[in-house]
């Protein structure tokens, strides 16, 4: 099944991707760095060349020159130091990151098989109520404010079933423990009913072309060819658009359950003013959601034979 | 003619009701015909007389609600006849107006009916070649994949070998230039010709009895209409095939099949052999007579020939007649008359041919 | 079963039952209760500019804290530092009615601009501006969020722009995709060619009669997410901060009593922010699907 004819376009397809993610990236770290720039008064962006090792001796105020030179720094890795406790910044965003990185994971993780037990519920006419009941249910849920639901979460599954995932570390992990925060991310941000009602719209779209009727004529089994362009497709590309806005509320559940992860280290650095590692921290959240994106889109390139030939 | 016929479809209604459940648009009145073994039928018509939506029904695909209404399809094959259409008065029709969640459910259950009816039909004894072969053909799946697909589904071949060796021999027989390298192209990527052969051969390769063909050749170009038509036409031969045909082109019908339904409003008006419709005979239906004069000499006579009275009960084609008599015009316009047998294998719907 | 007459819109204007039927029975209780929510909090935001309360929401009365609804005058109760739940309940719709309506303007505006712009305008522009959607997209908005209050002041009407600029894209995307559709037809072309101009072509055929559903309802959409941002941020302790009110704020100071069971000081702020937000998100939703109906 391969074939160099087909590889080519692939090949220059994702080279495009990968040109058009890292311009993004640079637009992304251009921004950041001149809206330091533009703070008010001097003495912020001053105060972090200071703390910043290799910005220390440049006072000049040429901001193309000081951020050609910020970037390299950044991609050999040196971020800066921390203002509030000295420790490198790259250091710490790494170990937080992970953390993050595994929860958002995890969240989207368990919206597949939920997602497609919902839509083939619905197609079954004993289980259609069921289907309606959860996806009214959870569309409640996800409009409840997420702080204030996870107490309750909190309240209700430590009163009754006696189990308090507060403070727990991921080194020593179960998935039990992980259930709770997991789970309200991924209902309470809203991303599992919009990615269930998405993908069930554009299965129905798909239900209406013509190959899935010839499929029928043929005889052949229907959830087999609507699989790929029904199901795969539009949640790979609604998920990779929800990464971001997991992100954000990431930063809420990591503060109430006390997760380590990077949301956590965004609140302390905006509560303490820390720039340098807020910086850091805020351009490694881009990375990986451009990253997750750049991934989504090339799996796509992959699959889809047509989007190659764009 | 006292062997059983392949397919026999008697007095077959279909329906639709309209978006707010309120109209019902009769889409197909009572059609009944019967095709033989090796039998080659063609059916013509306008577009909206219902051609399509028989063909569908041959297949059980029909998704509008209610669908079909009444009658009963009989496929025979090795001596055993099934009903096509049986259990389907287990989920009774609701009347026009009725709430539309309670319609839709009942559909759904005849829906799920019929497709346990059809299920041992579709592609294994019956095929259907659609229009437009892009549109037909999954983008995502290559052609030869979609061909193995068939090929596994409705014969006996297990070893992928085996199977991908057939896929290849059906490809060479439909006369695809390197059959090779088209295994493994996509659809999308190939000429309009190229994709009706593969449609042919994705069609044949279960070795059906019966092809149904909606327009094989609308939409191509002149050469590649009269390749096709040689096609089906040695294949035809080949595989001792029964073929219904769908087309507006008379001189597709006239290459092809022997006998010919004529279609209008959803109803047939004329029915019998190639020669006794098409050709320059006396006795026909003046439809039949218009579509041969706008097709032979391209000055059409007639008003608009689509028209349909439907509403009144009477003749569907009485308004854009322009062969009525004043004996007949009465009748005409009140009653609609029933298929008369003018010859042995020749049916005439229309009050000239009637005794009133 | 009774045959349901279903009129058909026309130009006139029709009583409210012909347009229920219309609608259907499922669309009007939803835009009813949407309506009926957005009435009550403007009408909300009027009584708390004029300050008629019914406590003063700075007074502390410590006879009662964490009381429920319905204590001694006390409607929704009152919270930990015995201050009156409904009035400050109220006072807080000032803090976020007026910055919202600012960062949807501003989202809406700039996202028309953005899509004709890169309609009308040489491919390069296109790219340009598909590039700096795309990279705004990229990042989350609490995280930008965050950047702005770091950097500069923790302004509400700072917080509101940048929300509003961060949901350009999404405006600019669906107004961009809407517009190729037309554009396909030839429609923007023959228009063109016809002598209309550019002004009347962008604002009246394009904007007007085919893009409003969307502009309606991202509107609508927007507008409950600026609420609920503000809300997260203020809940995080970055927004307005303490005395004054905001909905965040109230549920932040009652949440560690939730955890010992004085649930009524958290939930009913929260329970307003549920009701708010669904009243937007349901408008946004239901215009959506009943002007799309009608085409």
């Amino acid at each position: 099944m391969i074939n160099i004819a087909v590889l080519k376009p692939i090949a220059s397809a994702i080279s495009r991707e990968l040109f058009h993610s890292i311009t993004l990236l640079l637009l992304l770290s251009f921004f950041v760095f001149f809206l330091l720039y533009n703070a008010p008064g001097d003495e912020v962006f001053q105060r972090y060349l200071e703390s910043h090792s290799e910005l220390n001796s440049y006072d000049s105020h040429n901001l193309f020159y000081i951020y050609f030179i910020w970037l390299s720094a950044c991609v050999t890795g040196n971020f800066g130091t921390s203002m509030v406790n000295g420790l490198p910044v790259l250091g710490q965003i790494i170990e937080n990151l992970g953390n993050s990185i595994l929860l958002i994971f995890h969240a989207l993780l368990i919206s597949v098989p939920f997602v497609i037990i919902n839509i083939a519920m619905g197609f079954k006419n004993n289980f259609k109520l069921i289907s309606t009941t959860v996806s009214v249910i959870l569309s409640i849920l996800a409009v409840v404010p997420i702080f204030w639901l996870s107490y309750v979460a909190i309240y209700i599954t430590s009163t009754r079933f006696d189990y308090l995932p507060v403070g727990i570390s991921p080194e020593s992990l179960s998935y039990l423990e992980m259930l709770l925060p997991v789970a309200l991310l991924s209902i309470g941000s809203g991303v599992l009913i919009h990615i269930t009602q998405h993908t069930k719209s554009e299965l129905f779209r798909v239900l209406k072309e013509d190959y899935v009727l010839y499929a029928r004529a043929k005889g052949a089994k229907v959830y087999k060819h609507v699989l790929k362009e029904g199901i795969i497709f539009p949640m790979l590309h609604l998920m990779s658009h929800q990464v971001a806005y997991l992100f954000s509320t990431c930063i809420i559940i990591e503060q109430i359950f006390n997760w380590p992860g990077i949301g956590r280290l965004l609140w302390q650095a905006t509560q303490d003013r820390d720039i340098p590692l807020l910086l850091g921290a805020v351009l490694a959240t881009a990375f990986t959601i451009r990253l997750t994106q750049f991934l989504s889109k090339l799996t796509y390139i992959i699959l889809n034979p047509r989007a190659s030939h764009e | 003619m006292n062997e059983v016929p392949l397919l026999k479809v008697s007095n077959l209604s279909v329906n639709f009701y309209n978006s707010e459940n309120i109209d019902v648009v009769s889409a197909l009145s009572d059609i009944s015909f019967s095709l033989a073994q090796k039998q080659c039928l063609g059916i013509i018509g306008e577009s909206g007389s219902g051609k399509s939506v028989t063909l569908l029904s041959l297949l059980g695909l029909m998704n509008t609600a209610p669908g079909i209404t009444s009658g009963t399809i009989e496929f025979s094959r090795d001596d055993t006849t099934i009903n096509l259409l049986e259990n389907l008065d287990n989920y009774p029709l609701h009347d026009i107006g009725s709430i539309s969640s309670i319609v839709q459910r009942q559909f759904n259950r005849r829906k799920e009916q019929l497709n346990k009816n059809f299920q041992a039909i579709r592609g294994k004894q019956i095929s259907i070649i659609f229009q437009n072969p892009k549109l037909a053909f999954n983008p995502y799946y290559s052609i030869g994949h979609q061909i193995c697909e068939m090929i596994q589904l409705h014969t006996d071949i297990n070893s992928e070998e085996k199977v991908k060796a057939k896929a290849l021999s059906w490809l060479e027989r439909v006369g695809m230039d390197d059959p090779e390298a088209r295994f493994y192209n996509n659809p999308y990527g190939l000429s309009g010709g190229l994709c009706q052969r593969a449609m042919i051969a994705m069609a044949l390769a279960s070795e059906p009895s019966l092809l149904i063909a909606d327009e094989p050749t609308t939409g191509l170009d002149t050469i590649l209409q009269r390749n096709i038509l040689n096609l089906l036409h040695d294949l035809q031969q080949e595989l001792s095939l029964s073929m219904i045909i769908v087309s507006h082109d008379l001189k597709v019908i006239q290459t092809l099949c022997k006998d010919v339904l004529v279609y209008h409003s959803g109803m047939i008006i004329e029915k019998g052999t190639t020669k006794q419709v098409l050709a320059s005979s006396e006795n026909k239906h003046p439809y039949t007579r218009q579509l041969i004069q706008c097709e032979l000499n391209s000055v059409c006579l007639a008003g608009d020939i689509l028209i349909q009275n439907v509403d009144n009960g009477g003749c569907p084609y009485y308004y854009s007649c322009d062969e009525i008599t004043s004996r007949i015009s009465k009748t005409c316009a009140q009653s609609n008359p029933s298929l008369h047998n003018i010859d042995d294998d020749h049916a005439i719907r229309c009050w000239k041919y009637h005794d009133i | 079963m009774s045959k349901i007459n279903i009129p058909r819109w026309n130009h006139k204007f029709m009583s409210l039952i012909e347009n229920v039927k219309i609608i259907g029975i499922r669309n009007s209780i939803y835009l009813s209760y949407s309506s009926i929510i957005i009435l009550v909090l403007i009408f909300g935001y009027f009584v708390s500019y004029f300050e008629y309360l019914p406590f003063d929401p700075e007074d502390l009365d410590l006879d009662y804290i964490l009381s429920p609804p319905l204590t001694d005058g006390h409607i929704l109760g009152t919270d930990y530092l015995g201050r009156d739940t409904f009035s400050r309940l109220i006072l807080g719709i000032e803090a976020y009615l007026v910055p919202s309506i600012v960062a949807v303007i501003i989202a809406i505006f700039w996202g028309i601009i953005t899509a004709v712009a890169s309609i009308f305008t040489h491919k390069r522009v296109t790219r340009t501006l598909s590039m700096i959607n795309d990279s705004i997209l990229a990042m989350p908005k609490l995280v930008l969020l965050f950047l702005v209050i770091a950097i500069f002041d923790p302004n509400i009407f700072y917080i509101m722009i940048v929300i509003g600029i961060s949901n350009i894209p999404s405006v600019a995307q669906l107004l961009t995709a809407k517009i190729d559709l037309l554009k396909e037809r030839s429609f923007i072309d023959s228009a063109i060619a016809s002598g209309i101009s550019y002004h009347s072509i962008i604002l009246k055929h394009i904007l007007w009669s085919n893009c409003r559903v969307i502009l309606f309802s991202q509107s609508a959409f927007i507008m409950g997410e600026a609420i609920l941002m503000e809300a997260s941020l203020s809940y995080l302790g970055f927004g307005v901060q303490e005395p004054t009110p905001s909905w965040g704020n109230m549920v932040q100071s009652g949440s560690n009593y939730l955890l010992q069971g004085d649930l009524w000081s958290s939930t009913i702020p929260a329970l307003a922010i549920m009701l708010v937000l669904s009243a937007f998100y349901l408008l946004s939703y239901t215009v959506s699907r009943v002007l799309e109906r009608r085409h």
